[in-house]
């Protein structure tokens, strides 16, 4: 099973490398600017890169029919789903690192190090990743990357809107909440919550795959 | 030895059902599948290839059942689907680098022969490729790891004669070096007439006909004559009747009936795998007239 993966993920690493290098340049120019900015953008980083490297490639393969292709290769639907967990995850992995070390020179540059907030930063941004992906991803692969779009887009509206009808007042409360809860601790519970929720979506996705039919 | 059995097989598609009790692929053969648009050869094609779910029945592929057995069993199938799924903005060379690698007995040297027999530069990207360049392709990646089982999902369809061609002289050279079984959907009937050797016809989801190739063409037989000889008892026996205003025409299954019932005052001939086609999709006794295409069957 773990060679069939990896077969899945070298093609999809050709397919990209060969045909969507825009998304590799989006996620490196992100990965660098945006620890530059202030602490929200930083957070932005993995939502984008998983946005990017999931809905991105399902909406290439569903565009060209490569599904009905890669069906009839040698691979399980298993693994074909397996695949789809594990690529995006790493590519939000190393988008981090970079974001890391673009964060660690900032600090550097302005003399303002602190290992603790880099680190529970790191935690956070991997939370972050692995809870959005593990959202993102069952509903693309029921839906489909077109109609999903519209479920995503519905979301994101909603996020917005709930972020602009909070008072300044009530923003400035929850902000000074993130902070207090800003500890190795509690970020290191929210990657087991995420990495919980990413199990829990793997089997729902395992589900949806199971029943999948490629018309 | 039998590629591929179906047994009791069904499925369903909105208003479409497969009812597909028994059919047997023979192994070492080509056999062409055909039927009109909309009568479940890609359906049929994909319950094989387990892409859909089967309502019913079960489906063995090369001794295996593909319930569970589907990856052992894609590895020794070569598929040329329509659309073929190939990305567009990618380069030949990306496209072989990607799905050679699932495939145990992939062989480069065959690979880049073809390549170079069918004047492909791997450098090119897909979309850059004719229609028929984009077939031969397709073609050449099926043939490429040495399949046992070769499904073509209408490889020739919007092709001109040339190419239709070239295809078919490399399926029929591997077929000659290699112990392979092809299974070759089409509404292109002239392409069986030159390479197959079974003939299975499917109409609105239900198998029609099974037959060997050579059985079909020198033992069917179509007779032309006046309205009036195409009347009766006799028409039981006709496959399919159609009339215009020159006379009817008739499909027979077997030339020495045709001869005991007509006699010499007919006209008989060899009838095409595109004509049996068209006088089954009519159904058994039922008319195509002139007027019936204007609206409405008259029966026999």
């Amino acid at each position: 099973m773990l060679e069939s993966v990896i077969k899945l993920l070298k093609k999809d690493w050709i397919f990209i490398k060969s045909s969507l290098k825009n998304l590799i340049f989006v996620a490196l120019i992100f990965s660098l600017v945006m620890p530059w900015g202030n602490g929200g953008m930083l957070l932005v980083v993995p939502i984008l890169v998983g946005y990017l490297f999931n809905y991105g490639l399902l909406a290439y393969e569903e565009k060209y029919k490569m599904d009905v292709l890669l069906c009839s290769l040698p691979v399980g639907r298993k693994e074909m789903c397996l695949a789809k967990y594990i690529g995006p995850l790493l590519y939000t992995l190393i988008s981090t690192l970079v974001m890391m070390v673009s964060l660690t020179v900032r600090m550097v540059v302005q003399s303002s190090w602190n290992g603790e907030v880099l680190v529970n930063l790191l935690l956070t941004v991997i939370a972050i990743a692995l809870i959005y992906n593990a959202v993102i991803l069952p509903i693309i692969l029921y839906f489909g990357a077109i109609k999903s779009r519209w479920v995503m887009m519905g979301g994101y509206v909603l996020a917005f809107i709930l972020m602009g009808m909070s008072s300044s007042e009530y923003s400035q409360q929850l902000q000074a909440i993130i902070r207090q809860g800003f500890h190795t601790k509690i970020m290191s519970s929210l990657v087991l919550i995420g990495v919980v929720l990413y199990g829990i979506s793997y089997g729902m996705s395992r589900g949806i795959y199971n029943r999948k039919e490629f018309k | 030895m039998y590629a591929v059995t179906f047994n009791n097989v069904r499925k369903r598609l909105g208003d479409f059902e497969l009812n597909i009790p028994k059919l047997a692929i023979r192994q070492g053969y080509m056999t062409g599948f055909i039927g009109e648009n909309g009568a479940g050869k890609t359906t049929t094609i994909k319950l094989i290839l387990d892409m859909l779910q089967l309502d019913e029945g079960s489906i063995e592929v090369l001794g295996k059942n593909i319930k569970g057995g589907s990856v052992s069993i894609h590895q020794e199938i070569g598929y040329v689907g329509e659309p073929t799924g190939y990305p567009e903005e990618t380069p030949l060379e990306a496209i072989k680098d990607m799905l050679a690698l699932f495939y145990k007995n992939w062989d480069e040297v065959l690979y880049k022969s073809y390549m170079q027999f069918f004047n492909l530069n791997s450098k090119q990207k897909y979309k850059d490729l004719s229609t028929g360049q984009k077939k031969q392709f397709a073609m050449i990646m099926a043939l490429s790891h040495h399949p046992k089982l070769i499904l073509l999902d209408e490889p020739t369809s919007g092709l001109d004669p040339v190419v239709r061609n070239e295809i078919l002289d490399i399926l029929m050279d591997h077929m000659q070096n290699e112990e392979v079984t092809i299974f070759y959907s089409t509404h292109i009937t002239s392409d069986l007439e030159k390479a197959g050797d079974y003939i299975v016809y499917i109409n609105d989801g239900q198998i029609k006909l099974n037959s060997e190739k050579d059985t079909l063409l020198n033992e069917y037989s179509l007779v032309k004559g006046p309205k009036a000889l195409f009347k009766g008892d006799i028409c039981k026996e006709f496959l399919g009747l159609r009339e215009n205003s020159f006379g009817s025409e008739a499909l027979l299954k077997n030339k020495k009936v045709a001869y005991e019932l007509f006699g010499e005052e007919v006209k008989y001939s060899k009838p095409t795998i595109e004509e049996i086609m068209i006088f089954l999709s009519h159904n058994n006794s039922k008319v195509v007239t002139e007027k019936a295409l204007r609206g409405g069957n008259k029966q026999c």
